[in-house]
Order: structure tokens, then C-alpha cells, then sequence
């Protein structure tokens, strides 16, 4: 410390950019990597599972209850292991966790669009019809590295992402695993339906056969091929696809998260990060109840309440909470206003996400609604602040650049402040 | 003999027979470069590879066995002019050029909104059409710069439908028409004055106010009066002004908005509109660009010799892919080291595109076939298969979603590969069920043949459009037997060599 104690921060920055050697004389001095970063502690996030609400939860069902209000519904609210904060009854195993999350009540954007929100919420950028941005997975993998396996950094379970690698290298980008059901249809396929070792045998008879033809058309676009087929060789014939198959896991803990789609995610979620997998992503919808938003809802967290509650008692439990982020989010709210076929509609003026882990504080309330719920009384958080304190738990310096297509310098985000009130 | 050659096969065209060093034929320019550059151009690529690559490129398709075989047993000396003028004319030749268009016309972000909204069906036959017709280039231009109407009667309309988005000015529009018919990229011009570009963000918006007019309304094309709007959208950069292009020139008096933008586009400087098109399909064949780049110098001087020819056969497209295809640049052999390419001492040698690489891939895994029996069973589970047409730009559609990660063109994609796409290939559990089906080509040529030579060699002509050499099909024969279970009919051993196919290096790229 006594070398560094005299730099300016400038200087700092100009030894970095200067190359690794001065880099890792940063590192043995323990200055902290990232550029730009201040003097805080040190960023905890290395994992996060993000749990995304396709089609937009009602807060006012969920998280952020009015009951006897003009648009409060049937729903009752329950106490929860978090002091005073509650919750919907029909999250009965999570109100025994909240003690590990911090309830975010007033996000809010100008988008009641799926699919443009659905960008928005999972880049923290706007669509842009000239240029794309990275999903936040894939920045966070690009920012801490690939995690020591040979799975991909970013893997999304259930569903399409709405953004990918964008302008980052292509092995950024999310792997998609369409089926919650049968997550294995692409990386265990062959073994799965075909005579173990075929696929070793198919992987031997091809190199054989294009040595040839590739050496006498030697161009880096064919050894740029190569390498990509190299890279998905090895996830493919990894010791780490075994984190695929949840049935290993013993009985008890297979009963705790369910026996369901979900259930059974939530667990693949937490094994894939146990073998080092950056950030996974399961969709689980849809919640768009524009007709009997509350027999919808009232199905849906059944469904979500137990994987939820069993992911944030497993992971506390094994102490990996510590650096691995769960978030449990939406792209929009739903309507206070209760429709005619007895559903709600879209709603951006207010709505709740659910973070836990990772630097993130427990038991925490952050943001006040109205007492109706039509709109934020207190602390408002837009979706860039959102991204900026999930940034800051995982270290990254959101001033950073990349430099996006047509030599066009893009920031990691623009604008938001860490809302320091989410922060252990 | 080379000399002789060329001056026979530029008869056999039809074209004005050319002393073979004159710099103002295509290969006598080449040839010229070569001598200058002390380069030795590479040995033209034999027949097979020239069938493949000339197929792919002008049908984006794969010849099939019958046909290569045909061709290599030909000895007729004038037999490659007369499979380009064969193709050419081909129906598949019509249908991947508006498959093609599609492609360019709609950007790579086609979804079922879109094919629900617009007429891909008559944009489709209408392309066809400008294709079997030789329709000349600017009319080609001038149909999607300026038709209004319904977009079932007037086709090119739905062009514009396609870019304008409701409630919003016409930035995208804009800027898809000066990308795709200029060769111009403007879009940073829409928010701000670009520090590289010499397009201002007022220039962006008064260009743009050409297409200010226009609406979607019941699925017609219409022009409105223009207001103001009330409110301008800042967070496009929008600004209100005269129409006015990026030149500063405006409608001449009582020119229609549509002609007066159409003619200001066919007399830009330095024929823009030529120069992109023909730039355009060289990139296509070549895998090249002759434009200079940020990065890349291009052939400017190439560029100017071949946009005079095209110019002085009527602005004919075919005439064009005729040209390029016809050259000896185009015909050498694509082996040999990378350097040599830049001044095209060797041969193309380029990934497919994307329309290519999805005829293929219904070709390889008979998708067509399969979709056609289910529709025959269930008319209603596939609606758009009643016109194979809209079906197949459907399939595009789901199959980029499938194969092709979100966020990225999927011509980038295929350039650089992607590990997603790789596994994909490689593993996924359709594609390994597809591969053994009945109706696949592993059980087809299995039925076909119980020779395991044979079998061998049919699975190589339709995936590679070669016969395996001799040492190949030795190794072949050798692991059908090996890997194969004789109480499955040897088929595990088959399906490897069909997976093999498909994941080679040798498939995917055209040499």
C-alpha cells in the first residue's frame, strides 16, 4: 500500500492503461481493479441468477400490497422473517426468506410495451434500431471473465433472450435452453438418443476428414470456424455437463425447490453456478393477466413461491448468497385499476423487483408507493439507477466503453446512481 | 491458350469479342493487376467446385447429384458459359433473387407481425418477375422509392411499409433507403453531426422529410398532407424541415414526391446507386467489397470499369451476375494462401448467406418435403405453406431464432460462427433425429443403394457436390462398417459421415 499511497487516483489510471505490468503491480498493492472505482468495498457479486417475471407481475398482488383500497383486490397481506415488511399470502415459503431480500417498490420506466421493455429491463438501454446492446449476462461475463468452467459464462433457461452478445465477443452471449422441461436438448442430445460415444466418434471423424480441405484454404475465417467448433467441443464433451442433470441431486433437496419445470431450474440455476457459470437467466410466465388477474396470480406463485424459497434458502444456507445475486423481476407493473374482465393491464409508473445476494442488503424495504398504489410517494428508481447498483455489486464500471459497430463508443450504461439504501 | 479461351468464351456470351489484355475487359484488368503486382494467378478451380460455387451464387442452391454428374462427363467446351446462361434462366435462379431481396429490402429483423401486416407473397412473385424480366436496375429503384397503393397491386410499396413506423417519423425508412440504394450509411447523422461522417443531423432530417408524407393505412401505402407535429420526438433526434437531400437539391416544380426523389437518387454524384449495386454483388460473389472501407482499401478502379459495363447493358442484374460469374477471377481456384486474395490471384472463398445457407439446410434435412406432406394432412396447422413463398420466409424467420443468436445480423454471425450455432449443429436433438428419419437423405440414399461405395458417394455429391477422392471413400467405407451395428442396417455409421457432411468446414464455406 505504501507504493500506491502517494498516486493520484490519474496516475493509477494511466499505470493501469499502461499494460499488465503495471496492472499487476496494482493487484500485489491491492488497488482495486476495476477502473473508475471509488473507494467503497470492494464489489461482492462473482454469480447471479436472475429470475424473470415474463409478462409483467402485479406489484400490487405480489410485493407491494394495498389492502381495502380502492384497487387493492382480494389478496391479503402476511408478515414476513423481515421485521415489518409484508407480503402476499399466497407467498407463504417466501415471506420466510425475506429476511435475505431487499424489496425495490418503486422502479418505474415510460414503456407498457413486452417487447421493448423486456429489452430495456435486461440491458439498461432502450431499443435502438441501429445498434444493439449486450445482454446484462453478457457484459457481466465479458467484465469478470468466464467463471472456471468450460460451460458458457451466460446461460438463459426457459426461453428467447431479447438481447445477446451485441457488440461483445460471441461467446459472451447468452447459450439458450429453450425448454424448461427438457433443458438438455441441444448438450445432451447425442448421448441422450444415440450409443454413448457417439458424438467423440463423430467429433474424431470430422476433424480427420477437414484437415485437408482447411489446410489448403488457409484463411482466418476458417480458423476463426475452427476454434468455435473447438469451444463448443468442449462444452459438449465437458465434465461440467453434469451440472445438467439435477436428477444427482439428493431427494430432499429435489422435494424443496419441487418437482416442477421451475423447481427444477431453480436448482439447475444454482448447480450451474456451483460449477462457475457467471449469470442464468429462467423466464417463467406469462403473468400477463389482462382478464382474472387473480386466479392467474394466484396459480403463478404457487408455482414461483416454493423454487424461490427453496433457491434463497439453499444458497444462504451453503453461504454462496454471499457472492451470488438472485433478482427476481418484470419488465412493468400491472394497473392499479381493476378491469372489466376482472384483470390488470400495464403499469410504469411503479412496480417491485426483488434482489438478494451478492452485496445486496436483507430484509430491506427501498422506495415508497402511494396509499392507493397509483404512483411513487417516496424514491423513485429508474431502471438505470436499477443497473448501476447491480453493476456496483458486481464491480463493473459502468463508464466503461466498448466500442460498438461503425467504431461507435458505447458505455457499459448511461447515467443512474447506486441506490446505496440496496447495499449491505 | 488462356487468351484464346477468353475470347471463346466471351463469343459464346454474345458479347463483343475483346483482345484478351484490353484493360476495359474484366479479365484483361485482372490480368493487368497481376503483371503489375508480380503476382501468379491461381490454376482455375476444376468443374465441381465451379458448379457448386456458381450454383450457390446465382440459385442459392446446391446442384444435386444427377446434374454434377452430368456436368463433370460433359465434354463440351463451352460448358461452364452455358450452366451460368442455364442458371440464369432457372426458376431457382428468380426465386433466390427475391429471397435474397427480402432479405436486403426488410433487414434481418423479419418477424410474424410483419409477414401478418405487409404482402410478402407479392412482393415475392413480384421480384420473381423483375428477375425472369431483366427489369433495368433504375426501374428497379424507382419502384421502391416511389409506389403508393395497395400493397397487394403495387408490390414494391411495401418497402416503405415495411420501415415506417407508426406515429414516428421516417428515420428508419430514411436511412434503409440510403443504405440499401446508395451504399450509404447516414444513421449517426439522425441524432448528431457524425465527427467522421460528412452528413449533419440537419441534412439527416431534411433528407428524411421526403418520406414525411407517407403512412400504412388498411394495408395500403398512402401520401398525407404533412403538419408539423406537435410535438417533435427528441429522443430520435427529430428535427422538422423542408425536404431537401443530402446534396441540397429539392422536387423540381410539379415533380411528385415519389419521382423527385427517385431521379435525385439515379443522379447523385459519381452514380452512387450504380456503384452500391454492383458493389453489392460483388460482395455476394466474392465475399469482398470493392467500395473502400473504414479498414479496407477496396478496388475503386475495378469498381469504375464494371459499373461502365453494367451501365452500358442496360443496368441488367443478370447481366451483371452473368459478368462476374463469367470472369476468370471468379473461375480459379480457391486454394492458396490468404494474401493472394486480396488481389483475387485466387479464387472466392466465402461463407454462405444466409438465404443460402437456409435453402441448403431445408435441402439437407428435407424440410420442404416434410412441411408439404403435414400440410396436405393438416391445412390448417400451417397457414402460410398456402404459398410456399410466405412459408419459406416464415421458416427463415423461426429457423434465424434458432439459429442465430438475438442482437446479432445473422450475416456477421454465420461470417464469425458462434458457439451457440456450432452446438447447435453439432448436437441438437431435432437435427439428430431429422438426420435418421425416413424421409432424410441417410434412409433415402440407403434405400437407394446397398453398395456402401455408392452410398458414399451419393452422400458426398449432395452435401458437397464432389465425389469423395479416393482415399476418402476408402475411409468412409471403412467406418460405415466399423461404426455401424449390421441389426441397424449399418445407419449409426451412415448418419456419422451425413453429421460429418454438414459440420465440415467444407459445406459451410463455398471455395
Amino acid at each position: 500500500m505504501a507504493h500506491c499511497s502517494n498516486c493520484s487516483r490519474r496516475d493509477f489510471v494511466r499505470l493501469a492503461l499502461g499494460g499488465s505490468a503495471a496492472l499487476g503491480m496494482a493487484a500485489k498493492v491491492g488497488v482495486p481493479f476495476a477502473l473508475g472505482q471509488d473507494k467503497t468495498a470492494p464489489a461482492k457479486a462473482k454469480a447471479c441468477i436472475l429470475l424473470w417475471m415474463q409478462g409483467a407481475q402485479s406489484q400490487l398482488d405480489t410485493w407491494d400490497l394495498k389492502p381495502g383500497t380502492e384497487f387493492g383486490g382480494p389478496f391479503k397481506p402476511i408478515a414476513t422473517s423481515a421485521g415489518g415488511v409484508q407480503i402476499c399470502e399466497h407467498l407463504p415459503r417466501t415471506a420466510k426468506q425475506m429476511d435475505k431480500v431487499s424489496l425495490l417498490r418503486t422502479l418505474n420506466s415510460r414503456d407498457p410495451n413486452h417487447d421493448t421493455a423486456t429489452y430495456f429491463l435486461h440491458t439498461g438501454y432502450r431499443e435502438n434500431p441501429d445498434l444493439q446492446y449486450p445482454h446484462v449476462g453478457s457484459v457481466i461475463v465479458e467484465e469478470l471473465g468466464p467463471g472456471k468452467t468450460d460451460l458458457p459464462g451466460c446461460v438463459v433457461l426457459g426461453g428467447e433472450p431479447p438481447a445477446g452478445a451485441a457488440y461483445l465477443p460471441a461467446d459472451r452471449g447468452p447459450a439458450i435452453i429453450d425448454r424448461l422441461t427438457n433443458p438438455t436438448d441441444d448438450l445432451l442430445a447425442t448421448n441422450e438418443y444415440f450409443a454413448k460415444g457417439t458424438l467423440e466418434r463423430r467429433w474424431k471423424l470430422l476433424r480427420g476428414f477437414e484437415e485437408d480441405w482447411n489446410r489448403k484454404h488457409a484463411d482466418t475465417r476458417i480458423a476463426e470456424r475452427e476454434r468455435t467448433y473447438e469451444r463448443a467441443w468442449k462444452i459438449l464433451s465437458s465434465a461440467d455437463l453434469k451440472a445438467f442433470e439435477v436428477a444427482r441431486e439428493p431427494e430432499a433437496v429435489r422435494k424443496a425447490y419441487g418437482e416442477t419445470p421451475l423447481g427444477k431450474a431453480a436448482l439447475l440455476a444454482r448447480r450451474l453456478v456451483q460449477a462457475g457459470v457467471r449469470f442464468v437467466e429462467i423466464q417463467y410466465g406469462s403473468w400477463d393477466t389482462h382478464s382474472d388477474n387473480f386466479g392467474g396470480h394466484k396459480r403463478l406463485m404457487g408455482d414461483i413461491d416454493g423454487p424461490y424459497a427453496a433457491l434463497l434458502e439453499d444458497l444462504s444456507r451453503s453461504g454462496m448468497l454471499s457472492d451470488t445475486m438472485v433478482i427476481l423481476m418484470g419488465e412493468f407493473g400491472r394497473t392499479p385499476k381493476i378491469n372489466v374482465g376482472q384483470g390488470r393491464d400495464h403499469w410504469t409508473k411503479c412496480w417491485s423487483a426483488c434482489l438478494a445476494g451478492g452485496g445486496i442488503a436483507g430484509g430491506r424495504v427501498v422506495g415508497k408507493t402511494n396509499e392507493n398504489g397509483t404512483d411513487i410517494a417516496e424514491r423513485p428508481v429508474s431502471v438505470a439507477d436499477f443497473y448501476a447498483t447491480i453493476y456496483k455489486c458486481f464491480g463493473v464500471n459502468p463508464d466503461k466503453k466498448y466500442m460498438g459497430p461503425g467504431s461507435r463508443p458505447t458505455r457499459i450504461l448511461e447515467g443512474g446512481d447506486v441506490v446505496k439504501e440496496l447495499l449491505a | 491458350m488462356i487468351a484464346f479461351c477468353s475470347v471463346l468464351l466471351a463469343a459464346a456470351l454474345g458479347l463483343q469479342a475483346r483482345p484478351a489484355h484490353d484493360k476495359d475487359s474484366l479479365d484483361g484488368w485482372f490480368e493487368d493487376l497481376w503483371k503489375r503486382r508480380d503476382l501468379k494467378p491461381a490454376a482455375p478451380c476444376d468443374d465441381a467446385v465451379f458448379l457448386r460455387r456458381v450454383s450457390l451464387d446465382v440459385t442459392g442452391s446446391l446442384p444435386d447429384p444427377e446434374e454434377i454428374r452430368a456436368f463433370l462427363k460433359s465434354g463440351r467446351k463451352d460448358k461452364r458459359p452455358a450452366k451460368i446462361e442455364e442458371l440464369i434462366a432457372s426458376p431457382k435462379a428468380a426465386e433466390y433473387f427475391a429471397y435474397q431481396w427480402i432479405q436486403w429490402l426488410m433487414g434481418h429483423d423479419i418477424d410474424f407481425r410483419d409477414l401478418n401486416r405487409l404482402n410478402f407473397g407479392a412482393l415475392c412473385d413480384w421480384l420473381k418477375k423483375a428477375w425472369s424480366e431483366d427489369m433495368p436496375y433504375d426501374d428497379f429503384v424507382t419502384a421502391f422509392l416511389s409506389s403508393t397503393g395497395s400493397l397487394e397491386d403495387s408490390p414494391a410499396a411495401n418497402f416503405a411499409a415495411k420501415h415506417l413506423v407508426p406515429d414516428e417519423p421516417p428515420a428508419g425508412l430514411a436511412r434503409a433507403a440510403a443504405r440499401l440504394f446508395l451504399g450509404s450509411d447516414i444513421r449517426c447523422a439522425q441524432c448528431h453531426d457524425h465527427p467522421f461522417d460528412a452528413t449533419t443531423q440537419e441534412e439527416f432530417w431534411s433528407y428524411a422529410a421526403f418520406f414525411r408524407p407517407l403512412r400504412v393505412e388498411a394495408r395500403r401505402l398512402v401520401e398525407v398532407p404533412v403538419a408539423k407535429p406537435p410535438r417533435l420526438r427528441e429522443d430520435l433526434g427529430e428535427l422538422f424541415l423542408e425536404p431537401r437531400f443530402l446534396d441540397g437539391r429539392q422536387a423540381e416544380a410539379g415533380e411528385t414526391r415519389g419521382a423527385a426523389i427517385a431521379r435525385i437518387f439515379l443522379s447523385v454524384e459519381k452514380d452512387a446507386v450504380g456503384r452500391a449495386i454492383v458493389d453489392r454483388y460483388w460482395k455476394l460473389c466474392f465475399g469482398r467489397a470493392l467500395l473502400p472501407g473504414r479498414n479496407t482499401k477496396g478496388q475503386p478502379e475495378l469498381l469504375d470499369l464494371l459499373v461502365k459495363q453494367f451501365r452500358t447493358q442496360k443496368s441488367s442484374l443478370r447481366g451483371l451476375v452473368r459478368a462476374i460469374a463469367s470472369s476468370r477471377a471468379y473461375q480459379l481456384s480457391s486454394e492458396g494462401p490468404e494474401a493472394s486474395r486480396e488481389f483475387y490471384a485466387i479464387g472466392p472463398l466465402k461463407m454462405m448467406n444466409t438465404v443460402q445457407f437456409m435453402r441448403v439446410w431445408n435441402h439437407a434435412f428435407q424440410w420442404e418435403a416434410y412441411f408439404r406432406q403435414q400440410y396436405e394432412k393438416h391445412p390448417e396447422r400451417l397457414p402460410y405453406m398456402k404459398n410456399p413463398d410466405v412459408f419459406w420466409i416464415s421458416r427463415t424467420m423461426q429457423a434465424k431464432e434458432f439459429l442465430f443468436p438475438k442482437g446479432r445480423d445473422p450475416e456477421e454471425v454465420l461470417a464469425n460462427g458462434t458457439d451457440r450455432l456450432a452446438i447447435k449443429l453439432m448436437n441438437n436433438r431435432d437435427i439428430q433425429l431429422l438426420m435418421v428419419a425416413q424421409f432424410g437423405h441417410v434412409q433415402q440414399v440407403m434405400k437407394k443403394t446397398a453398395d456402401p461405395g455408392n452410398r458414399i458417394e451419393e452422400l458426398f455429391l449432395l452435401m458437397l457436390s464432389r465425389p469423395p477422392s479416393k482415399s476418402e471413400k476408402a475411409k468412409m467405407i471403412e467406418h460405415a462398417r466399423s461404426a455401424g451395428r449390421p441389426e441397424h442396417a449399418y445407419i449409426d455409421g451412415y448418419a456419422d459421415i451425413f453429421w460429418m457432411l454438414f459440420n465440415a468446414s467444407e459445406f459451410i464455406f463455398i471455395g
